[in-house]
C-alpha cells in the first residue's frame, strides 16, 4: 500500500472535505480541556496533548440511549355483557394497548485523531456487541460501529502512563484503524488499512508521500514504539488473577478507592450499561446509560442482596474482568494500554501496580522491572495486527518440581 | 522537626501503641507530581508518608460510612484546615465516632492546583518540587519551568480562613499565622460574577458548566460529607427522582441535589472540584450555598465541634433572608 502525505495546512480542508459528507468528530480544546467534539470548520483539532480526556467511545456507544419509545392508550370499552354484577364490574375494566417505537439512528461518522489505544478500544467492544462466540449481537451498537470510521493518528510522544506495548499494541498500531496519520514535517504520512479508510481518504490534497517522508515516519514510529513503558509482563497474568482471588491484597490496594466510576467512563474498553424506563403519564421510553462495576447497584439483587457487597470485591472484578474473564470469553484483552484511569483517577489508582502485585504467582513479590520488548511493531506496519491471543496471559505449564524452565 | 517528619513520627507511634489499626496519609504517586493518599499499617512503613504541596486530598473521605475497611477500625488521619472543617461536620452529627480516630492536624500554607500547571503545557508533568515560595515543574521530554506558588495555589487556598486544623489530637509542628477571622468577613469575591447574573443567564451558565458531566459519581464518593453512599437519592431507581440519563438539564438536577443536600455541612473544601475527572467546576455552586448560608444566619460549617449544622436547629429569631 502507497503511503500518502497530508500537508498540516491541509488537514482544515481535508476534515471540511469530509464533514461535508458525514459527521466528523476530532479531539478539540475548551477551556483547556481536551475531548471528542464534534468537529466544524474554525474549530483547531488537538494533536499535541497525549489522550484526550475520554475516549472517543461515547460517539458508538452513546452514554445514554433510547431505543425505545412506548405510550399507552385505552381502548374502546368493551360491551357490556349480560352476565351479573361483579363481571359487569370486570368488564368495565378498561383494556390498554401499548405502542413501541424502536428507535435506532446510525448516522455515517468519521472519527479523526483517535489514537491506536482507542481504535483497540472499539475492536475489543466489538467482540462483545457484534456477536462474538455466538454470545450477544447488539443492533445499536452494531450500526453505529459500522457508519463510523476511524482515522488514527500515530503516538509521537507517549506519556508516562501509557503501556500499550505491554500488552500487545503499539503507538502505531493499526488495529480497528481505517487509516493511520503519523506526523511527519509540516504534515502527515497517511496509511490506509480497508475501504473505509480508501474512501474517507480519497481527497485531492493528498499526494504520494516520498521516500523521505515514508521513512521519517517510520523513523517517528520506531522513536515512539521505544518510549512506552513496559510496566509488567502479561504472561501468567489469568492464571495468577485466578489464584489470588481470595487475596489480601485486593484489601491493600483498593484502599484509596471511593468507588466512583472515573475509570470505567475514561476507558476505552468498559461497556457495561443498565437499562431504565422512564414514563411521563401514558407516555414514555426506554434508555441504556453507562453504568459500572464500581457502583454499588450495580450487583445488587432485588432481594437486597450484593454478591459484590464490598469495595474490594467490585475493585477485583473490574481488573479481573480485563485480564481474566473477558479473555476467557473472547480470546483477547479487554485493556489497551492508554492509561487513562491513572491519569484521570481522584486517587490515581494505578492499574500497572494492581497487575504486578495480583497478576504475580501467589506467596512471590512483583517484579519491579521488566525489560523492554524490541521496538518492532512500528517497524512493519502493513504487516497483520499484533496478535494478542488470550494464551499470552496464561503462563507456561509450569515443570513438575515448580522450578522455571 | 519538618512537619514531615513529625507526621511519621505520630504514625508511628499510635501505629506500635496499637492505637491505630491503620494511618492515613499521604505519600507519593507514580512520580513525583502526584501524590496519593496513603495507608499505612506498619510503624515500620511510615517513611513514605509525605507532606508537601501537592497534599490536596482530603483524608476525612476515608473516614465516612462504608470506608474504614474492616468496619470499625481504629484509624489514625491526618487534616488540614479545611478537611479538619469536613470532620467536625461529621462529628456534629455522630456520624463518625470520635473515640475510633486519631487525628494529627497538619497546619497548611497552601496547595498547588496541579491542573493550573498542567494547563501550561502540552506534554506531560512528570515533577513537580516546590521550596521559597517558588514551584518547579519537569516535563516528560525533560522541559523545566518555574511559577510563583501564589499564582498556582488552589482557588481554596487564596481564601482560607483555617489554615490551622479546628480540631486535632496533635500537630504536626507549629502553627501557621491565622487571619482575624473575628473582624474580617469572609471572602465571597469568587462567586460575585455569578451573582450579578440575570437568572436566565446563570441557568444557561449552569447547564453549559455541566453538560460535559458523566455521572461518574467522583464528586459524590470523594466528598467528605456527602455519605448516603449506596442509598444516594441520584441513583435510586424506585422511585426514579432524578433521571440517570445524561444531559444538560438532568445533570444540573444532580448536582443541586448534591448541593442541597450537603448545604450546612459542606465548608467548601473543594475535594468536589478535584475529582472531577472533567474539570466542571463544581465549587461554584457550594460556595454560593455557603455565602447564603452565611449571609442568613452567620454560621461557617464544620468550626465548632459543640455546634448543629445549621439545618438541625430550629431558631425563632432566625432571618430568612430578604
Amino acid at each position: 500500500m502507497a503511503i500518502k502525505y497530508l500537508s498540516a495546512d491541509q488537514l482544515p480542508a481535508f476534515l471540511s472535505s469530509l464533514a461535508e459528507k458525514t459527521r466528523v468528530v476530532a479531539p478539540i480544546k475548551t477551556d483547556g480541556v481536551v475531548q471528542f467534539q464534534p468537529w466544524a470548520a474554525g474549530k483547531d483539532v488537538e494533536l499535541d496533548v497525549l489522550l484526550a480526556k475520554q475516549s472517543p467511545k461515547e460517539f458508538v456507544f452513546l452514554q445514554s440511549e433510547t431505543f425505545l419509545k412506548f405510550g399507552y392508550s385505552m381502548a374502546p370499552a368493551a360491551e357490556d355483557g349480560e352476565g351479573e354484577a361483579e363481571s359487569a364490574s370486570e368488564s368495565a375494566i378498561p383494556c390498554e394497548t401499548v405502542d413501541v417505537e424502536a428507535l435506532n439512528e446510525a448516522p455515517a461518522q468519521v472519527i479523526f485523531g483517535l489514537r491506536p489505544c482507542d481504535a483497540r478500544g472499539f475492536v475489543q467492544m466489538d467482540n462483545v456487541f457484534g456477536g462474538y462466540g455466538g454470545f450477544y449481537f447488539d443492533p445499536l451498537y452494531s450500526a453505529r460501529r459500522e457508519a463510523t470510521t476511524l482515522l488514527a493518528v500515530t503516538c509521537r510522544e507517549p506519556r508516562s502512563t501509557c503501556f500499550c506495548t505491554a500488552i500487545g499494541g503499539c503507538p502505531a498500531g493499526h488495529e480497528g484503524v481505517d487509516a493511520l496519520f503519523t506526523q511527519v514535517k509540516d504534515g502527515f504520512a497517511v496509511e490506509t488499512f480497508t475501504e473505509k479508510g480508501e474512501a474517507a481518504t480519497a481527497f485531492a490534497g493528498l499526494g504520494d508521500a516520498s521516500d523521505a517522508q515514508e521513512s521519517e515516519a517510520a523513523e517517528v514510529k520506531l522513536q515512539a514504539t521505544g518510549k512506552v513503558d513496559v510496566p509488567f509482563a502479561l504472561e501468567g497474568i489469568r492464571d495468577n488473577l485466578h489464584d489470588n482471588i481470595g487475596g489480601e491484597g485486593w484489601h491493600d490496594l483498593c484502599m484509596r478507592c471511593i468507588s466512583c466510576g472515573t475509570c470505567t467512563y475514561v476507558c476505552p474498553n468498559c461497556y457495561c450499561f443498565s437499562i431504565n424506563d422512564e414514563l411521563v403519564e401514558s407516555t414514555g421510553e426506554r434508555y441504556r446509560v453507562w453504568d459500572n462495576c464500581f457502583n454499588p447497584l450495580y450487583t445488587e439483587e432485588t432481594s437486597g442482596h450484593n454478591p459484590r457487597a464490598a469495595k474490594s470485591n467490585r475493585f477485583r472484578n473490574r481488573f479481573s474482568h480485563k485480564f481474566w474473564y473477558y479473555p476467557d470469553k473472547y480470546d483477547s484483552l479487554l485493556c489497551s494500554g492508554c492509561g487513562r484511569c491513572i491519569m484521570h483517577c481522584p486517587t490515581r489508582i494505578d492499574i500497572r501496580e494492581v497487575l504486578r502485585v495480583m497478576g504475580t504467582p501467589v506467596g512471590t513479590t512483583p517484579a519491579q522491572a521488566i525489560a523492554a520488548p524490541a521496538a518492532e511493531c512500528a517497524a512493519e506496519s502493513t504487516a497483520a495486527p499484533p496478535a494478542l491471543p488470550v494464551e499470552a496471559t496464561r503462563a507456561a505449564p509450569a515443570s513438575p518440581d515448580g522450578k522455571e524452565a | 522537626m519538618s512537619r514531615q517528619d513529625h507526621i511519621r513520627e505520630f504514625a508511628a507511634a499510635a501505629l506500635r501503641d496499637g492505637r491505630v489499626d491503620y494511618f492515613i496519609g499521604w505519600k507519593q504517586g507514580h512520580n513525583s507530581s502526584e501524590v496519593v493518599p496513603a495507608f499505612v499499617k506498619d510503624p515500620a512503613e511510615v517513611e513514605q508518608l509525605v507532606w508537601n504541596e501537592l497534599c490536596h486530598h482530603n483524608l476525612v473521605t476515608f473516614l465516612k460510612r462504608n470506608m474504614p475497611d474492616p468496619a470499625g477500625a481504629k484509624i489514625g488521619v491526618c487534616v488540614k484546615g479545611c478537611d479538619s472543617r469536613t470532620l467536625v461536620a461529621l462529628l456534629q452529627e455522630e456520624l463518625v465516632d470520635k473515640d475510633t480516630l486519631y487525628v494529627v492536624g497538619v497546619p497548611c500554607d497552601g496547595i498547588v492546583d496541579r491542573r493550573k500547571l498542567e494547563k501550561e503545557s502540552a506534554d506531560e508533568l512528570v515533577a513537580i518540587s516546590c521550596s521559597d515560595g517558588k514551584v518547579s515543574v519537569t516535563t516528560r521530554q525533560g522541559s523545566g519551568k518555574e511559577f510563583a506558588k501564589d499564582s498556582v495555589l488552589l482557588d481554596v487556598c487564596g481564601r482560607c480562613r483555617y489554615p490551622n486544623a479546628v480540631y486535632a489530637d496533635d500537630t504536626a509542628g507549629p502553627p501557621v499565622e491565622e487571619p482575624d477571622r473575628k473582624h474580617a468577613e469572609p471572602d465571597w469575591s469568587d462567586v460575585a460574577d455569578y451573582e450579578n447574573l440575570s437568572d436566565d443567564d446563570k441557568q444557561a451558565l449552569l447547564e453549559q458548566i455541566y453538560s460535559t458531566c458523566v455521572r461518574c459519581f467522583a464528586c459524590i464518593n470523594v466528598c467528605p460529607v456527602c455519605f448516603c453512599w449506596d442509598k444516594c437519592v441520584n441513583r435510586s431507581r424506585q422511585p426514579e427522582l432524578v433521571s440517570q440519563k445524561v444531559g444538560p438539564k438532568e445533570n444540573l438536577l444532580f448536582q443541586m441535589v448534591h448541593m442541597f443536600h450537603v448545604a450546612g455541612r459542606c465548608p467548601s473544601c473543594g475535594a468536589c472540584d478535584r475529582a472531577c475527572p472533567v474539570e466542571i467546576p463544581l465549587y461554584l455552586l457550594h460556595r454560593k450555598m455557603n455565602k447564603e448560608i452565611y449571609d442568613m444566619f452567620r454560621f461557617e460549617p464544620g468550626t465548632k465541634l459543640d455546634e448543629k449544622p445549621v439545618f438541625q436547629v430550629f431558631d425563632l429569631t432566625d432571618q430568612f433572608g430578604d
